[in-house]
């Protein structure tokens, strides 16, 4: 796995001049104002802000899931504005794992179905998609819980299955929006322990979005957005 | 992302939707069955139709008539017979005047005689016994399995070469029949009998077969008239004995045979010889005869044979439009289920866009359940026609009495087998009821299908 991620190019994350406008009737609501940001290969940042600042809407639009209404954003040498659908897919596909705050996994289907979906998407044989599925549980511990459905599980192993899913396809980049929101102080120790270490020992890059003052002081570096707007600054 | 595991995905999906999924089922299982039994039943019907034609070698034959007082004679038949294609001829000649059949106990009323040279122009199919041949000439006969059931009690082998008696209506006077039997005022007359040997089974269709010779002999027609004395009687074309008249012609000698049958060498070479018919002899084909027949006209086998499947075609394309009406409803059921999928899964939608799944893998994985679901419709819809025909076909097909028969073999392979198409019309219609759906899923933004409560 480390062998990969060495062989792997640099994903360095650029934005540039990026907003986002939604329009509700006549009213404009801008997410993202003429947002300019670098993030390197293996960095740890962390983004803060108050509720409704844009936070989602910056992890969206670095995840390709959202594009921006203006601006450029260029990750691992591909500009989004060019890519097509199917070169956005692959980027989320190979180069970002993402983590939600509410899991998003599947409850009927088991741990391991969960883990192997997007080996799956990415069109990986069987047994590769197998060993690697285990291999991400094991990680986030929890391989002997591989056959159980997620809907058995608690909170904070339920965030361990999605971080696993994240992994599955060797990402440079994990997103993580408030990955600790529907977590007690325990697990969303566990769950920020977990991801910190992937991104020191993986060097995988780590963008952790936070309401949490405590945790978003464990990154090297803060963005703080306000209504839009980003302050950048490195921790001391 | 591969087929395979879209087809698991798919699956796995309609399994989480037990209930709906079986209702959707339900009505494409419905509407493949219905189909699946009208194209089984038609195409068994035209398999059995056609194979009759060909056993019988109708699909080779054609029939010439006449209609005015000239008949087909010899000189005439014999230039038919040279016709280039032509394999052979028969002249057919019908006895109208045997009322009923007696063996023992046993009577039949209801058949026909006639009598054909035994030269293959039409094939008999022999069940027992043996077929007439050239050498026959004399009372000897063909009788059709139904009549030697009739006859015999169920035990048809058991009339070869027994002695059957066939009784004449009252208009017979050939050469049988005796002065003392008819009224001279009427001429009508008793009946007689004549007996027969019954030298084959064939399996026809109530049919009681003679040697064309016989028939020819038969066909002579005699009148009685009276006379005070026969003395100084002299006329070339009758005879006179104790006081009667008799004048006696065969109208079959004197002016050739009312009907003909001709056997072409292949169905290929049929329109060459109609065209001949036409040019030497002017008969028209009574298929498209528009006026007046002429003395002559000629019927194709080949054309009956059209006519026969195009009423029954009629039939099933009617019974068709009811199973694709059914399809069409089902079509809706498989739209309805697959957008309210749509709906349910769209945070699913979400975080498959989320981790990769391109909107074309979206679709695909919608489009794919819908054409499995169209899939198994169709492959429950066969089976359950299967057993059904099946079932049916052999509690009422496959007697032996009729010439025309059903059978569960052919039902199986020349019905079930060919219909078993429609599970590809099933899948197709799966696949386009799932169009607006998938496209749907795959439109969703993936943004907006997270957020999705
Ligand atoms: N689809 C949308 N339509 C209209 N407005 C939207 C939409 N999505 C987000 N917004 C608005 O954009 C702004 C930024 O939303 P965003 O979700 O990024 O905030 P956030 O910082 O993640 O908030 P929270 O901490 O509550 O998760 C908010 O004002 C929100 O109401
Ligand atoms: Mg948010």
């Amino acid at each position: 796995m480390t062998e990969v991620l060495t062989q792997a190019q640099l994903a360095d994350i650029s934005l540039v001049g990026v907003s986002r406008i939604y329009e509700l009737g006549d009213e404009k609501i801008h997410a993202l104002r003429d947002l300019s940001l670098e993030i390197r290969q293996g960095e740890f940042v962390a983004i803060k802000g108050p509720s409704g600042s844009g936070k989602s809407t910056l992890a969206n639009v670095i995840g390709g899931l959202d594009t921006p209404n203006e601006g450029k954003i260029v990750v691992g040498g591909l500009d989004f504005s060019k890519a097509k659908d199917k070169e956005l897919s692959h980027y989320r596909s190979k180069t970002i794992g993402f983590v939600f705050q509410s899991f998003n996994l599947q409850s009927h289907s088991t741990v391991l179905e969960n883990v192997l979906l997007p080996l799956v998407i990415a069109g990986i044989d069987k047994t590769t998609r197998m060993a690697r599925a285990k291999e991400c549980l094991e990680l986030m511990g929890l391989l002997d819980r591989a056959d159980q459905p997620t809907n058995k599980l608690s909170g904070g192993q339920r965030q361990r299955v999605s971080i696993a899913r994240a992994l599955a396809n060797w990402p440079q980049i994990i997103i993580a929006d408030e990955p600790t929101g529907n977590l007690d102080q325990t697990n969303g120790q566990i769950v920020i322990d977990l991801l910190t270490k992937l991104n020191r020992e993986l060097n995988i890059t780590l963008i952790l979005i936070t309401h949490d003052a405590d945790v978003a002081k464990k990154a090297p570096r803060i963005l703080e957005i306000v209504d839009g707007h980003v302050t950048d600054r490195m921790s001391a | 992302m591969k087929l395979t595991d879209q087809l698991s995905i798919a699956r796995r999906n309609l399994k989480r939707q037990k209930g709906r999924t079986r209702l959707t089922l339900i009505s494409i299982v419905i509407g493949s069955f219905a189909v699946i039994c009208v194209l089984t039943i038609t195409f068994t019907a035209n398999k059995t139709i056609n194979d009759y034609f060909e056993k019988t070698g109708l699909l080779y034959s054609i029939d010439v008539s006449s209609t005015g007082s000239n008949g087909i004679n010899e000189a005439m038949v014999s230039k038919i017979a040279a016709i280039p294609g032509v394999q052979s001829v028969s002249p057919n000649i019908d006895m109208w005047f045997y009322e009923s059949v007696k063996f023992g106990d046993n009577v039949a009323n209801s058949f026909q005689s006639g009598a054909e040279a035994a030269n293959g122009t039409t094939k008999q199919i022999i069940a027992f016994g043996r077929d007439l041949t050239e050498a026959d000439t004399g009372a000897t006969v063909l009788v059709s399995k139904d009549i030697a059931n009739v006859l015999t009690d169920k035990n048809p082998e058991s009339l070869i070469n027994q002695q059957i008696t066939l009784v004449t209506n009252s208009y017979y006077n050939g050469p049988d029949q005796k002065r003392e039997n008819c009224d001279l005022q009427t001429m009508e007359c008793k009946s007689v009998e004549i007996t027969a040997t019954v030298v084959g089974v064939n399996d026809g269709d109530r049919m009681i077969l003679f040697p064309l010779q016989f028939g020819i002999d038969q066909s002579a027609v005699r009148s009685f008239g009276e006379i005070p004395t026969c003395q100084g009687f002299n006329d070339p074309n009758a005879t006179c004995e104790d006081g009667t008249i008799i004048f006696s012609n065969n109208p079959i000698k004197d002016s050739g045979f009312y009907s003909l049958r001709i056997r072409a060498e292949s169905s290929e070479v049929i329109p060459g010889i109609g065209e001949a018919l036409t040019s030497q002899f002017n008969m028209r084909n009574q298929a498209d005869l528009e006026t007046d027949a002429g003395d002559y006209y000629f019927m194709v086998g080949q054309d009956l044979l059209k006519e026969a499947l195009k009423a029954f075609r009629v039939v099933s394309l009617g019974l068709l439009a009811i199973g694709g009406i059914s399809l069409l409803v089902s079509a809706i059921g498989v739209i309805n289920t697959m957008l309210m999928a749509t709906l349910e899964r769209t945070r699913e939608i979400g975080v498959m866009r989320a981790i990769g799944a391109t909107n074309k893998d979206v679709k695909r994985i919608f489009t794919v359940e819908a054409a499995l679901l169209g899939f198994m419709g169709g492959v429950w819809g066969l089976l359950f026609a299967s057993a059904i025909i099946i079932g049916l076909g052999s509690r009422f097909g496959g007697s032996t009495d009729s010439l025309v028969s059903i059978d569960v073999p052919t039902l199986i392979t020349s019905g079930l087998i060919p219909s078993s198409i429609v599970i590809v019309l099933t899948t197709v219609i799966g696949i386009l009821s799932g169009v607006l759906p998938a496209r749907r899923a795959a439109k969703l933004d993936p943004v907006e299908s997270l957020r999705y409560e």
